[in-house]
């Protein structure tokens, strides 16, 4: 009997993975809900098996209903793309109990990266950079002075009980911390009845960047580059791009061994990515590891050269890598745009709806992973990502330019999408320089940078041309060529035919 | 088949535009100059756009509440449909600025009254809806821009009326 994947997700990432697993000869599996039963994931499959209702809760996030699903149709391999149940232990557990094989990392290493505050000690033991901080509550400034000076400032005063904002403060000198201890421990003592504090240090402006782990149940792991993920709204990531413009080869190195020494730490036997945060210094810090596929795992494979899901599915069967850290080297530079059904010029508000007209970008270097097709409607019941837009060129300025190009062929009617933020973004200075961070895209918005486009004196006769059309009987618009053409080619034969006679 | 009229608002701010039908193609109008256009239909719905000098533009133009979207290989842009009776209406209190003043809403266009929402002696506020008028095959909603009182009503439903025509009568109520 053939090999058969159970992809327990929907939308692009689905139909992503059902692309790698034709590649390998599997068959595929699909799950839905009934919001979701015309789905592209859906009409994509070899087989397909309603969950439930369109709640996630009662459709995805069902672990009982998914194993039935995989029973039903004879999967062996169940693979949980991202969100939903992707970094559920429990699932991969149950998955394991009822003899699937899981197409991710162990539950254990799941467990050990799922929680903030135990990775941090476990990936400190292992020596990753971590945020240096002081590990026990201080009662005066003076105990904290000693750590400032090691640290360097600014460095960030916060209340050991506390949360909310209440008793934090930011100190930039040693002139201002005895004040600034003074004012954050009496709030925190109002707040929580506990005056303690512990500083960590501040860093300013820093910028995500995220290694690619590759690795196999024969204990080989490989880095395979960096991405870049600074270009985030509201701690959302919008843009990521492949390599990072902000990393030097000195960094990039330190950068690899570190993400390395984490997945070594937790036994890491699959795809998965370390991130970090950059200072501009050039120093770095651990801020989770992701054990499951990433959203913006096309850029790492365009520049990179390689099929991530595949690899995945082949680590889970327990084939080695196909790949080692001396076979690899990256060609040009990658960026991936999120398409979202949201309205950017009404506070992102979700977009749900009909897919009125879709006309996506090709051409050299333009790759679309999209979950949706013309005449699609998009439910309000889940994520509004609709897909990426991912493009290659040699360098960074050039794939800049070819995203430019892209995004102006892109058609997307009917729904808002957040299309008119990334033809602003190509056409940004500081973007162009890749001088941003973090926060950068907030303050922008903040500042009312996105601005709608202005149609041109061509684009405002295409209107009236159209409102001329749509006006009924107004104006017949002309035949498209090829119908006259055909018609008068029926002309001349009907003329020969009757000359023959 | 007439010259059909449209004011249309894109990047260089409101215009008229007309489009009438040639022996060749369109003749379009704009700030005084006509142009002939080949136009084509092509099968996926968009519109291939062929100017005398050669430049080409294809896309698709999709009516929208207030006006049209434009999806063309340069990017996605919106071109308001200027309503000329509303801009009339802001026109009438503006004037009159902080007194109260009547004045004649008239027809700015050939058209036909679809539905008269108000009788005299009805109070408006901002954005009350007076008049459905039928001009360029399109229902066009006619919303006070301030608050008022209507003073007279001349027209009734299923009235063609001809540019210039008065169609009501507000007296503007200056909010103090």
């Amino acid at each position: 009997m053939p090999m058969r994947l159970l992809v327990a997700n929907r939308g692009e990432i689905a139909v992503r993975i059902f692309r790698a697993c034709r590649d390998l000869g599997i068959e595929t599996v699909a799950v839905y809900s009934d919001a979701d039963r015309t789905a592209l994931h859906v009409t994509m499959a070899d087989y397909a098996v309603r969950l439930g209702p369109a709640p996630s809760a009662e459709s995805y996030l069902s672990i009982a209903r998914i194993l039935e699903a995989a029973k039903q149709t004879g999967a062996s391999l169940i693979h949980p793309g991202y969100g939903f149940l992707a970094e559920s232990a429990e699932f991969a557990t149950a998955c394991a109990d009822a003899g699937l094989t899981f197409v991710g990392p162990s539950p254990s290493a799941i467990e050990a990266m799922g929680a903030k505050t135990t990775s941090r000690v476990l990936m400190q033991s292992a020596g990753v950079p971590v945020v240096p901080g002081t590990t026990t509550p201080a009662r005066d400034a003076a105990e904290l002075a000693e750590f400032a000076r090691s640290a360097g400032y600014p460095i960030l005063l916060k209340a050991s009980a506390g949360g909310g904002g209440k008793g934090m403060r930011r100190v930039a000198s040693e002139a201002e911390l005895a004040p600034a201890f003074a004012r954050a421990s009496a709030e925190a003592q109002a707040s929580f009845g506990d005056g303690s504090i512990y500083a960590e240090k501040l860093l300013e402006r820093p910028r995500h960047v995220e290694v690619q782990i590759a690795a196999d149940q024969r204990g080989h792991r490989v880095a395979v580059g960096e991405r870049e993920c600074s270009i985030q709204r509201r701690h959302q990531k919008v843009v990521e791009e492949c390599p990072s413009p902000a990393v030097l080869p000195e960094v990039r190195a330190r950068l690899f061994s570190a993400a390395l020494a984490a997945a070594d730490a937790v036994g890491y036997d699959s795809c998965g990515t370390v991130e970090f945060l950059l200072a501009e210094d050039g120093s770095f810090y651990f801020l989770e590891m992701n054990t499951r596929l990433q959203v913006e795992h096309p850029i790492t494979e365009e520049v990179w050269g390689v099929d991530l899901v595949r690899e995945m599915i082949r680590a889970a069967l327990g084939e080695p890598l196909s790949f080692g850290a001396h076979d690899l080297a990256p060609r040009g530079h990658a960026i991936e745009c999120r398409v979202y059904a949201e309205d950017p010029f009404h506070g992102f508000a979700p977009s749900p709806g009909r897919v009125e007209t879709l006309r996506l970008p090709e051409g050299p270097g333009v790759r679309n992973d999209v979950g949706f097709e013309q005449g699609s409607v998009v439910p309000f019941d889940y994520d509004p990502m609709l897909g990426k837009l991912i493009v290659r060129g040699r360098d960074r300025p050039a794939a800049i330019r070819r995203l430019s190009c892209a995004l102006a062929e892109y058609e997307l009617t009917g729904i808002d999408s957040t299309l008119p933020l990334f033809r602003q973004l190509v056409g940004d200075p500081e973007f162009a320089r890749g001088e941003f961070d973090v926060q950068w895209l907030d303050r922008k918005l903040a500042a009312g940078w996105l601005k709608p486009s202005v149609a041109g004196d061509d684009e405002v006769l295409l209107a009236a041309v159209a409102l001329a059309a749509s006006a009924g009987e107004a104006i017949p618009v002309l035949e498209t060529a090829e119908a006259s053409r055909r018609s008068s080619w029926k002309d001349a034969a009907r003329r020969e035919a009757l000359r023959r006679k | 088949m007439g010259r059909q009229r449209f004011i249309l608002r894109g990047g260089n701010g409101p215009e008229e535009v007309t489009v009438e039908p040639g022996s060749t193609g369109y003749r379009v109008g704009r700030g005084g100059r006509l142009e002939t256009i080949e136009v084509r239909k092509l099968a996926d719905g968009r519109v291939s756009l062929l100017f005398d000098d050669g430049r080409q533009l294809s896309g698709r133009g999709l009516r929208r509440r207030d006006g049209v979207e434009v999806a063309t290989m340069r990017g996605s842009s919106r071109v308001a449909l200027a309503d000329p009776l509303r801009d009339r209406i802001a026109h009438v209190v503006e004037e009159t600025g902080g007194e109260e003043k009547e004045e004649d809403v008239r027809a700015l266009m050939p058209g036909r009254v679809l539905e008269v929402c108000v009788t005299p002696g009805d109070s408006v506020e901002t954005g009350g809806l007076l008049l459905v008028i039928e001009a360029m095959k399109m229902q066009n909603e006619i919303r006070a821009r301030a608050r008022g009182a209507v003073v007279r009503v001349d027209v009734s439903p299923g009235q063609a009326v001809e540019s210039g025509a008065p169609l009501l009568a507000l007296v503007s109520r200056p909010i103090i």
